[in-house]
């Protein structure tokens, strides 16, 4: 059995579990310790089975429950050199002087860290995982393609726009998670500064609705059983809207077989998917 | 004697003399959050602070 939930989407924080019969992996950490492990047990998922935390960036929304979390639950974390770099700095804080440190005083010390690389398969007991670069304003960002027994699972959110590598990468999917961010016309009249509507807007910012609704028509392959909606602005999008856009773009493929829309949450754990 | 209630994040934080003010903001959550409920770690980080002062 495979399963995935996401516990929380948005930008106050993602962190989202994918289980197979014999490894449970966290993706993200962008909630307190506390949250996720409150939402895991919420979702049915069992915080002591988790084998690893792996991560696609370093932006707060995604790392900032990372620190106690992983030392908590004495599970490996795997992420980019660069991104790890990037977190140690943003724990850190700008005035420190960590090389004076020992370990266990230094403030982004993790037991167990495994870097990978975008483009390189790695493994985590029975779940193979491909990372691939995402067009997102963070250091070193990735989406990943998750294949265990049988299953192939893509995720990618916190992208600017849709690259002819990254819908390569989800062709084939049994499930995909994807951003479906904002709508534009929400974004360009809602509360935000004119600068963080342009990076919201921008090639390496989020997907709008309608950016990927064009990825649902024109070039999905309509295979998966399950699209989960995530990383919903609560300022500048509403579910309905992102559903609806999706279900425009999808016209006819959606079906009980094929194609259910779930979207995810930023207060609750989404009901799980499972196969 | 008081208890840390949660040993884990109580250990990390004795690690770091109960000093967080070098953390960025945006990742102190569950420090500030573990300060807020544990009698025993505020009670540490009056003590080291009084130290760094003297």
């Amino acid at each position: 059995m495979v399963r995935m939930t996401v516990l929380a989407s948005g930008s106050r924080g993602n962190t989202a579990i994918l289980s197979s019969s014999g490894t449970s992996i966290l993706i993200d950490a962008g909630i307190s310790c506390r949250e996720t492990l409150r939402r895991m047990l919420r979702a049915g998922e069992e915080p002591s089975k988790l084998t690893a935390i792996v991560i696609t960036h370093e932006h707060q929304d995604h790392v900032s429950g990372l620190g106690v979390l992983a030392r908590k639950l004495k599970i490996p974390v795997y992420i980019t050199g660069h991104t790890h770099q990037e977190w140690q700095r943003w724990v850190r804080g700008p005035a420190s002087k960590q090389s004076e440190l020992y370990d266990d005083d230094d403030k982004a010390y993790l037991d167990r860290c495994e870097h990978f690389r975008a483009g390189e398969k790695f493994q985590i007991g029975d779940i193979e995982i491909l990372p691939f670069t995402i067009p997102h304003d963070a250091i070193d960002p990735v989406g990943f393609v998750f294949r265990t027994e049988g299953l192939k699972i893509g995720m990618a959110t916190d992208l600017g726009y849709m690259p002819a590598n990254i819908k390569m990468h989800l062709r084939g999917c049994d499930a995909l998670i994807l951003e479906s961010n904002h709508d534009v016309e929400m974004l360009r009249g809602g509360p935000y500064p004119w600068s963080v509507k342009q990076r919201v807007m921008s090639r390496v910012g989020h997907l709008s609705n309608d950016t990927l609704a064009d990825f649902f028509s024109t070039d999905y392959d309509g295979g998966a059983a399950f699209l989960v909606l995530a990383h919903l602005s609560e300022a500048n999008n509403h579910p309905e809207l992102a559903r609806q856009a999706a279900e425009r773009a999808l016209g006819g493929r959606l079906n009980l077989i094929q194609n259910r829309l779930v979207l995810a949450s930023q207060t609750e754990p989404m009901e799980a998917i499972r196969f | 004697m008081s208890q840390c209630v949660d040993q884990v994040v109580g250990d990390i934080l004795a690690g770091w003399r109960y000093d967080i003010s070098g953390i960025a903001a945006e990742m102190r959550g569950d420090y500030e959050q573990h300060f807020a409920e544990c009698v025993h770690c505020r009670s540490r980080q009056r003590l080291h602070r009084t130290i760094d002062i003297g």
